[in-house]
């Protein structure tokens, strides 16, 4: 592993759900990760694939999303929204060459002690083995 | 600077006269916006038109322009307030959240390598080293993007690469082309429209081709009257695929096939208007035997645009817009309308998946390249 990639501190946002029980305790535990920001929404059925899209936009490494699971939505169908947007926003990266693997929608997940803690975690070692954005890479090139 | 564009655009001939309004497709039905009173108020009040939410509404389709007794450029003059109003924060409202918007300014990243050539069925023929090219745009994106909607997008790209072929062109067709840019450039985001075509022209270099074929008009506007306008070089011939079959429909060399239905045709601002081609897409619908066509009350010229453009600023009025075009296509007694830009396919068929459109008004909308393909077999 090259120097530069050891050093490589993934960008990753998170979208999660207000009812899926991410609660202050769990937020708490994921804020030490370097680069990482969760951004809580009041249901899944918010995100969609121009939220998702913007994040890459704007250099995210990876783009992970809580939610219900599916028929128990607090609002019925927020779950199944958010399933059929991860399809088309998946589809589309990887027509952009962005790897699908960057994108993760979590809708079996009932926040359980320390649950959210190693979703994430093992979100980012997936990231790492995948490599900076090929979006940021070029930004940061421009840069220079 | 504001008093540079009037002067650039000779906005300052204005003579009040309002015909730009009475021909404005959004001011027939919204009645705050006005070409004209846009024009008035940037001469009188100078910086004010920037914070102007209104002058995102203007669906650049060129009507006014054609009627203006002092020829003012009334959608240049737009355009480039945009660029200024843009500096100044400004912004239109996107339609899909900001989703196209985010995929083009994705695709100006260099080290981006892109799948898009998935579509390329193995009956297609192509070429690594031809010195036509085929430009296919967005249509993978819109083809996905769009599903919910049935545009099938991509099958304009697959039936002129077909319509190709058989002209016996097998061109090349780059893994990593871009998006043109036209509607960043229609929205004011010159930046990151550079950035695009200065990519696109690294490619066309780099695959040696001489003569590019397009399919869409927005990308054949683009590559016409802007490029060159923007870019150091940009020594390309560029091609629109209804100007190579109607070369060869000229030689009776094309073997068509009967189709039995009534259709209508909407033109295209980019190609109307702003290329000046309302012959070559009326020939080659003529050309298909027992098909029976019937113009629109408003048509060539005079065809009213498809409601929005740039993928912004789409509203009640956009809607408006589209029923009241989709009703003129019925009234003629087609069943099928056909379009030449993907981008009019796309809004009309979003205008007819509204819950409460009457189903006795819809009308089938197919590419023309589509049907000419269909008539060549296939």
């Amino acid at each position: 592993m090259t120097q530069a990639k050891k050093d490589f501190k993934p960008k990753v946002i998170a979208f999660a759900c207000h009812w899926c029980g991410v609660g202050k305790n769990e937020i708490n535990a994921v804020e030490d990760f370097p680069n990482f920001k969760l951004i809580k929404l009041m249901c899944s059925g918010r995100i969609n694939t121009a939220l998702i899209l913007k994040a890459f936009e704007k250099g995210a490494d990876g783009v992970i999303a809580f939610g219900c699971p599916e028929g128990k939505c607090h609002y019925n169908f927020g779950s199944s929204n958010a399933a059929r947007e991860y399809k088309i926003a998946r589809s589309l990266i990887d027509l952009l060459g962005i790897e699908p693997e960057r994108l993760r929608l979590e809708l079996d997940f009932f926040s359980e002690n320390g649950k959210l803690d190693k979703v994430v975690n093992e979100f980012v070692q997936v990231i790492k083995r995948v490599g900076p954005s090929p979006l940021r890479t070029s930004k940061e090139k421009e840069k220079k | 600077m504001i008093k540079e564009i009037i002067k650039h655009t000779k906005a300052y001939y204005c003579l009040d006269c309002g015909k730009c309004t009475s021909v404005c497709p959004v001011a027939a039905f919204n009645s705050n916006f006005s070409p004209r009173k846009i024009v008035a108020q940037a001469i009188t009040w100078d910086g004010k038109v920037l914070d102007d939410g209104r002058i995102w509404s203007c669906l650049t389709c060129k009507m006014c322009h054609e009627r203006c007794p002092s020829d003012v450029n009334f959608i240049e003059f737009i355009r480039q307030i945009r660029v200024d109003a843009r500096e100044n924060g400004k912004e239109g409202i996107c339609t899909h959240g900001g989703a196209l918007q985010s995929l083009m300014k994705i695709m100006t990243a260099p080290q981006l390598n892109q799948n898009r050539l998935g579509w390329i069925t193995p009956d297609l023929k192509t070429s690594q080293d031809s010195e036509y090219l085929y430009f296919v745009g967005c249509l993978p994106y819109f083809d996905l993007y769009f599903s919910d909607l049935k545009a099938n997008s991509l099958d304009i790209a697959r039936s002129t690469l077909k319509v190709l072929n058989i002209l016996g062109i097998n061109p090349q067709v780059l893994p990593n082309e871009r998006c043109c840019g036209h509607d960043l450039l229609w929205s004011g985001d010159i930046k990151n429209f550079k950035k695009l075509a200065a990519h696109n022209a690294a490619e066309f270099k780099k695959s040696g081709v001489k003569k590019i074929v397009l399919s869409c008009p927005e990308g054949l506007s683009c590559f016409k009257q802007d490029y060159p306008n923007h870019l150091d070089k940009f020594d390309f011939e560029v091609i629109h695929i209804y100007d190579l079959i109607a070369e060869k429909l000229s030689s009776n060399n094309l073997k068509l096939k009967p189709i039995k239905e009534t259709v209508t045709y909407q033109d295209a601002c980019r190609l109307g208007r702003f290329l000046n081609d309302y012959d070559n897409p009326r020939k080659i619908i003529s050309s298909i035997p027992e098909l029976k066509f019937q113009e629109m009350k408003r048509s060539g010229k005079n065809a009213v645009c498809c409601g929005t453009s740039s993928w912004m600023n789409c509203d009640q009025y956009s809607k408006k817009i589209q029923m009241d075009r989709l009703k003129e296509a019925k009234a003629t007694g087609a069943e099928v309308l056909i379009t030449s830009c993907p981008k009019c396919q796309i809004h009309f068929l979003c205008a007819q998946s509204e819950e409460n459109y009457p189903e006795d008004m819809k009308v089938k909308i197919i590419d023309l390249t589509t049907m000419l393909a269909s008539a060549l077999g296939g």
